[in-house]
């Protein structure tokens, strides 16, 4: 998993698919570096695939980090990724960014 | 007290109320500068629906007397008749505004509800101060017999992830509003209570779309092996709009019993709107064999379908089946031609590149663009592009400038600076200056200024006024 810090936020880059194991992988590594910043960018710009299973890994990243107040941003979805979070309604709970610049402002 | 000021954390925070006068600010000035320390005025105007210009010149002299602290100065909770009048005297550039619903009383936050223009966000601040006030509030307002003040403290103890109050949210389902009940399953999908599962399948044939869209959402979240095969004969409805609800849950479901019913869903679909979708939903499965699918149906009669399927392949890659797409390039019919080039997308190679370039004289205006485009994220598309700025069909130079700023921005930045003031039309002139206001070079608004005196084109004229704010 790639990452970046840029203007005091971790920046972290998700790719390919994100079904159940590497969702849980993407959570573990993303929960470990909470020390790090106190707000995450997640970038879905090379996410290729997305299923139900990595939605709910998404899901428990965010109550991780809501448990311990840091803030989780996800930004650069591709239209058919952003309509999963929007059937879902998960775009009401999560906070969502056309661009990893507004996202990072 | 007209107005009230409290130091915190060298914060100051002033609240104003209408009847305020010119005296009512005395003490408020004379506390301001007796603390030195102050970095921050803060003046909530949640009690002022107008504004009378006494008090506009009492905000001023706050401001003014911030300044000379070096602290910024806020405005909280501007209501929409202040704010017009803070715009028609030109004042809003001076302030930062915000909103600060921590001033309110959690009863005014959940009449807040009600208003459409508000309603997300308090209902977002409430579940990032989720606190046992707002707790109680919030189950309050799922017994009230309101349905926006329902559904609204439904999903906000769902983004607060508050399973302990799951009875509460489940008791949503009950409801007869449609908004509430839909409200209740997403939010306990979310926090995946497996018990309302089987609730949710009495709720995915609902004559709402909204309430039916979201169940499938949930049971897809909740979902087990034995789903698909549950969700198949629901995918046979005569109803279009439950077998798109059903397409998106099995792909979100995803595996292989789902794509089986989902590959045999769009074979049998006739209705047009609905078939896009589930292109869409196929593409979402990682299969080679979808790779196959989505290419063949670049040549399908209806446009909805062949965009879709250039789409999947676009966002998935072609696998290795370049040549074939490239052959429908080259297709009599320019819109199969026109989605080959688009479904090639982001992973132009230097191979498709050449062909592209190559093919480019002979293709219909359409496609022509659509290469364009595709040249832009290609490494060597830019000498390509380069020569298209001077193409006599304007569509063509702005679709070459912008394709040739996301190819390499700092050379996309250079000939934007000379079409900006010396091409003959409007739109690439209007392309150029969107790219010189992106990446702000130095003296950047000096150059505008000077193409916004030089140029009479009334669009191009608003697009600089707005970037420069004049």
């Amino acid at each position: 998993m790639v990452t970046e810090m840029k203007s005091g936020k971790q920046v972290v880059f998700l790719s390919g698919e994100v079904n159940a194991k590497t969702g849980n992988e993407y959570k573990e590594a993303i929960t470990a570096m909470f020390n790090s910043a106190n707000t995450f960018v997640v970038s879905f710009k090379d996410v290729v695939y997305l299923n139900s299973s990595g939605l709910r890994e998404i899901i428990d990243l965010l109550k991780n980090a809501n448990k311990i107040k840091k803030e989780i941003r996800l930004c650069e979805m591709s239209k058919d990724i952003r309509e999963m979070f929007s059937f879902t309604g998960l775009d009401k709970i999560f906070k969502i960014y056309d661009t990893q610049k507004s996202a990072l402002e | 007290m007209n107005v009230t000021i409290k130091i915190t954390d060298r914060k100051a925070y002033i609240v104003i109320n209408p009847d305020a006068s010119k005296k009512d600010f005395d003490d408020i000035f004379a506390t301001l500068r007796s603390d030195q320390a102050i970095t921050e005025v803060r003046i909530d105007l949640k009690n002022l629906f107008y504004i009378r210009s006494e008090l506009l010149a009492q905000i001023l002299a706050l401001k003014k007397a911030a300044n000379g602290k070096n602290a910024a100065t806020y405005l909280l909770n501007v209501n929409e008749g202040v704010l017009q009048a803070l715009e028609m005297s030109n004042l809003v550039q001076f302030f930062i505004i915000e909103s600060d619903y921590g001033s309110y009383s959690v009863d005014i936050l959940i009449d807040m509800f009600h208003s459409p223009e508000y309603a997300d966000d308090i209902s977002d601040y409430m579940s990032s101060n989720y606190s046992d006030e707002y707790k109680d509030a919030l189950l309050k307002g799922i017994s009230s017999e309101d349905s926006i003040v329902k559904e609204f403290s439904i999903l906000t103890i769902g983004k607060a992830q508050d399973n302990t109050a799951l009875e509460a949210l489940r008791s949503g389902l009950d409801s007869t509003y449609p908004n509430v009940v839909k409200a209740s399953i997403l939010v306990l999908g979310w926090l995946g209570d497996m018990e309302s599962k089987e609730r949710f399948y009495t709720f995915i044939e609902s004559p709402y779309n909204d309430v039916s869209e979201a169940s499938g959402a949930s049971i897809a979240l909740l979902s087990e092996d034995n789903d698909p095969a549950r969700l198949k004969n629901l995918g046979k409805s005569s109803n279009p709009d439950l077998r798109m609800v059903i397409a998106g849950t099995l792909s979100l479901i995803n595996g292989d019993e789902a794509y089986q019913i989902l590959s045999e869903m769009l074979q049998a679909e006739k209705v047009d709107s609905a078939r896009p979708f589930m292109v869409r939903r196929l593409a979402f499965f990682n299969k080679a064999e979808v790779t196959e699918t989505l290419i063949s149906l670049l040549n399908d009669n209806s446009m909805g379908v062949q965009e879709a399927a250039a789409a999947g392949l676009e966002r998935t890659g072609l696998r290795g089946h370049d040549a074939e797409v490239l052959k429908k390039v080259s297709s009599a019919d320019s819109w199969v031609s026109y989605f080959a080039v688009k479904a090639l997308g982001k992973q132009c190679s230097s191979e498709s590149a050449k062909y592209l370039k190559e093919i480019y004289s002979q293709t219909e205006a359409n496609v022509k663009l659509a290469i364009i485009e595709a040249l832009g994220s290609c490494e060597d598309g830019e000498e390509f592009l380069v020569a298209r700025l001077t193409d006599s069909n304007e569509d063509v130079r702005k679709e070459a400038l912008s394709s040739l700023y996301r190819s390499n921005a700092a050379r996309g930045l250079t000939e934007a600076k000379v079409l900006a003031s010396k091409d003959s039309s409007w739109l690439v002139r209007y392309k150029a200056v969107e790219i010189i206001d992106n990446e702000k070079p130095d003296g950047y608004r000096g150059v505008l200024a000077a193409i916004k005196s030089a140029d009479s084109n009334r669009y191009i004229q608003e697009k600089i006024a707005s970037i420069l704010g004049i």
